[in-house]
């Protein structure tokens, strides 16, 4: 007889994965099916859009510092003595 | 022969210049998180720079240099620049068990950023709130959330299983959370609960 019964969802196991969707360490059909379950549980949903709202004000709030043209200048010139030596 | 080894330096220049000096300012943004300083940082970027040079046999052309220029940077700044400042080597785990898969653990993992204290808070602010984090934590936050490296690479470049990659990207982040959490509550932020 076909076992027809869907998996019980279980929010714990559901919840530890969605860093892994989040960081891009899943592979494709394991992500749908992961976001699938998690869109059909409002709890699961709640908690995916909190973190991925965390991920996302984490890469654009943390400030970039930019090196100066003088230092990419200084990093040539070193080389070259370097290589005269 | 001179010839030959004219050919080789000049190979090895061009392959420095399309291949690394592209993560020059990916480098210098790493090593000013690390150091908080400028000039320490660029020194920290050029000691890499001379030493990938240095080693440049080592590495394969075509393969991630990125990544193989973050873990030269990395060792640089454990061996040298943390001795130098007399900064702790290495964090204690243990002190951070509180942030472990615990009833605490997921009480941070509430905080939600969307609401607007939080979308008002500027980039320094969130700036020292991760400089505030022990340098490991510190660390993998920026691999990760600011450079877009894979679990993989991280394991690569910090020399740690991806298991303890994702133990300890966890426990930085919620780390981070309460940080931001503490900080927006001195500003009136009150947690739904």
């Amino acid at each position: 007889m076909k076992n027809t019964e869907t998996p019980r969802h279980d929010c714990g196991a559901t919840l530890q994965k969605v860093m892994l969707i989040l960081d891009n360490e899943l592979p494709a059909e394991e992500e749908k099916a992961l976001l699938d379950e998690i869109n059909h549980c409002s709890c699961c949903l709640e908690k995916y859009q909190i973190e991925k709202a965390f991920k996302e004000y984490l890469c654009a709030k943390i400030k970039r510092h930019h090196c100066t043209a003088a230092l990419a200048n200084q990093i040539r010139s070193s080389l070259q003595t370097n290589m005269d030596r | 022969v001179p010839e030959i080894k004219d050919l080789v330096q000049k190979q090895n220049e061009e392959l420095f210049e399309s291949e690394f000096m592209p993560h020059l300012d990916a480098l210098y943004n790493f090593a000013y998180h690390l150091t908080q300083q400028e000039e320490d940082a660029n020194d920290l970027v050029q000691d890499t720079f001379l030493k990938a040079y240095r080693f440049i046999e080592s590495y394969e052309r075509g393969t991630n240099a990125k990544a193989w220029l973050f873990k030269i940077l990395k060792n640089s700044f454990i061996n040298e620049y943390r001795r130098k400042t007399n900064q702790p080597a290495k964090t204690d785990f243990e002190d951070y068990v509180a942030y472990q898969d615990s009833e605490e653990a997921a009480h941070i993992g509430d905080l939600d950023l969307r609401d607007d204290l939080f979308k008002s808070m500027i980039g320094d602010e969130i700036t020292r709130a991760l400089v505030s984090l022990p340098v490991d934590f510190r660390t993998i936050l920026l691999l990760c959330d600011v450079e877009g490296f894979s679990y993989e690479e991280i394991a690569k470049i910090i020399d740690i299983p991806i298991g303890t990659v994702r133990s300890r990207l966890h426990r930085a982040r919620n780390l981070m959370k309460e940080k931001l959490r503490d900080y927006a509550q001195k500003m009136g932020y009150k947690e739904n609960r």
